[in-house]
């Protein structure tokens, strides 16, 4: 008789336990809408209609956005000259006239890569070898990603590549206060044509000189 | 003992019962709301009425109110909160339509299953037009909404009338009058350009070919950075739409551009490689308080910010490829959010919660849309297929749009999408190159 009663009184506390943890473990959670106020624009002139009482309808006497008798007249064009460029852009230069620019060939670049090619590197000797032979003034490397990949990402990188091509021509003897190391990204292409010869064509620095 | 006891412990288990049984109740009530909230408004629109101004010119009002009211029903059905009925086609037998919703009218409606009821009368008032607009709740005929409202633009009034319908049905605020600010990179014309969130209005605020970089919003709305980039040498800029004025902010050689605005305005994010690597910097709306906030050997760049402000996204190839990071305000703690693929860039964190959008790449290597929450797994890719570029997206203030930019017919247009791939809108077509996009943040 004491064995079965200690049983049950042992099922009642398990059951009882159990609800407990159900208890504490059901709460649903209350979603209030986000009822933000709206930042409206205070351009408008924004009156309430006589007699009517609507949510919009302008405190009295100042405060809120909504303002009575505002009388500004919002401008959606405005005419802002940031001033000329002093130079034009470089325009791209048309297919099959050659990278060159003053016998300084254009260096090309791998997908994705900044370094210069082992192989490139003669041709880099080769316009340093010009540029020292030559009277010039202010050099400026250009680099430039083919259309792949996001705009910022591709100006990030094509600076990559001129600065990497800056470190060799400084190595090699030029005076580092005559090259200026410009990034185009990938808005200013070679060429327009998907393909990966085209893509290529993009990947690379180019010189101008004065 | 043990017999006084268990009578208690059949309460307590009767109580807890019943408490459970009323919690569940409870869930199915709390699921039903909710289920309600989701559910769309159906609010009938009253045709527009016009007038010409008293003693002036006869004038297009009748035009215009056209135009207004099927600007109203777009925005309305484009916010997805709403039904829109339209009741020029119906047969309103013995109605009065051409005059302000009297009871009569707003029991017919109500009788033709409407919640609420919307109309406005529009006349031009010397060089303005001056729209009156109403709303009912169809049940008890109350009007809701009555306000006059003046501007030069037909068109804004009729979005603004969108959104005070949409934020007291809804109690959330429309986008209806928000802005997007755009790159033209075409020979002709480039430069930075604003458009309607409908992509009317299209004008240029800055005509300077030398602007390369995506333009950014403050966080108030009233002005856009950008950068000016000749010779190797960066200006970043705040130019002031009010005035038209633009105030240098920083100065560098290299590139710093694409300045992030906090949601306080108190401080801006930008990306500079002036000290040689791409790296991402503070600095105070004035000017002021440079601080360096990251200095590794790597690329950082594209930054944007929590909600909070307490955290920045941003694009690194610290890991050896192009990857979404996560640091504190402060530049610490940086963590690696993305690890699908080996190019995801340009973040932009939505100014509603964790959700982060930013471009990632397909199997073939094509710029595409997707969507990353903060904490936990879970990527979704808004744009998936195409032989075709998506990139740059930027939220609407809602979070339930993104704004981006596709070379999918040919030049790069300006897109919008829904999270849910739903709603694609065009936003531009013409012959330019329309890029880097930003949804004004109110």
């Amino acid at each position: 008789m004491e064995a079965v009663s200690r049983k049950r009184d042992r099922l009642f506390l398990l059951f009882s336990a159990m609800f407990i943890a159900l208890l504490l473990t059901g709460c649903p959670k209350k979603v209030s809408p986000l009822a933000k106020t709206p930042k409206s624009p205070a351009i408008i002139n924004d009156r309430s209609l006589e007699g009517g009482e609507g949510r919009f309808d302008a405190p009295p006497d100042g405060g809120g956005t909504a303002t009575v008798d505002e009388e500004e007249i919002p401008s959606t064009t405005v005419d802002a000259s940031a001033g000329n460029p002093e130079e034009p852009v470089m325009s791209p230069k048309l297919h099959g006239q050659g990278g060159k620019t003053a016998n300084l060939t254009d260096i090309f670049f791998d997908y994705g890569q900044s370094s210069v090619r082992s192989t490139d590197i003669p041709l880099l000797e080769k316009n340093v070898k010009w540029l020292l032979a030559n009277p010039h003034g202010k050099i400026e490397v250009e680099g430039h990603a083919d259309k792949r990949g996001t705009n910022e990402y591709n100006l990030v990188l094509a600076e990559k590549r001129a600065r990497a091509v800056h470190e060799y021509f400084v190595q090699l003897g030029i005076d580092s206060s005559k090259i200026l190391v410009v990034s185009f990204g990938e808005e200013r292409p070679f060429c327009t044509v998907e393909d990966e010869a085209c893509f290529q064509e993009n990947r690379r620095a180019h010189f101008n000189v004065e | 003992m043990r017999r006084r006891l268990r009578p208690i412990i059949s309460l307590f288990a009767a109580v807890g019962l019943l408490l459970i049984v009323s919690r569940l109740y409870a869930a199915d009530i709390f699921l039903e709301t909710s289920k309600r909230r989701s559910e769309k408004i159906t609010i009938g629109i009253i045709p527009f009425a016009s007038t010409a101004s008293d003693g002036g010119s006869r004038s297009n009002a009748t035009d215009m109110a056209l135009i207004a009211e099927s600007i109203l029903k777009a925005d309305l059905d484009r916010s997805r909160r709403f039904n829109v009925v339209d009741y020029v086609n119906n047969e309103a037998r013995g109605i009065d339509l051409t005059n302000a919703p009297d009871k009569k009218m707003i029991a017919w409606a109500k009788k033709s299953g409407v919640l609420a009821i919307a109309w406005a009368k529009l006349y031009p008032s010397s060089d303005k037009w001056v729209m009156e607009a109403y709303a009912y709740e169809a049940g008890n005929g109350n009007p809701v909404i009555r306000i006059k409202m003046t501007t030069t633009d037909v068109r804004a009034l009729a979005h603004r009338f969108s959104d005070k319908l949409v934020y007291y049905f809804t109690g959330g605020a429309g986008v209806a009058q928000t802005k997007i600010v755009y790159r033209v990179d075409q020979a002709d014309g480039r430069g930075v350009y604003l458009m309607d969130y409908d992509g009317k209005n299209q004008s240029r605020l800055i005509a300077d070919a030398s602007v390369i970089f995506p333009p950014r919003w403050s966080f108030d709305a009233t002005q856009i950075g950008y950068t000016e980039y000749r010779h190797g040498l960066s200006n970043i800029y705040l130019f002031q739409l009010a005035t038209g004025m633009k105030k240098k902010l920083f100065s560098s050689k290299g590139l710093s551009f694409a300045p992030a605005w906090s949601a306080d305005g108190e401080g801006l994010v930008f990306s500079s490689t002036k000290e040689g690597n791409a790296d991402l910097y503070a600095i105070r709306p004035d000017g002021s308080g440079l601080k360096r906030l990251t200095s590794h050997p790597a690329a950082d760049l594209s930054p944007t910010w929590s909600p909070t402000g307490r955290e920045i996204a941003f694009t690194s190839d610290r890991g050896g490829s192009p990857q979404i990071y996560v640091m504190n305000a402060d530049g610490g703690n940086a963590r690696r959010l993305t690890y699908s693929g080996d190019y995801n860039t340009a973040a932009a964190w939505s100014s509603q919660g964790n959700e982060i959008a930013y471009t990632c790449r397909n199997h073939k290597g094509f710029s595409k849309l997707c969507i990353d929450q903060v904490q936990g797994d879970g990527r979704v890719e808004v744009t998936v297929e195409g032989n075709w570029d998506d990139e740059s997206p930027s939220w609407s203030p809602n979070g339930r749009e993104i704004v981006f930019t596709s070379n999918r017919f040919g030049k790069n247009q300006i897109f919008v999408i829904r999270p849910d791939r739903t709603g694609l809108i065009r936003l531009t077509a013409d012959s330019e190159n329309n890029v880097s996009p930003a949804w004004s943040p109110q």
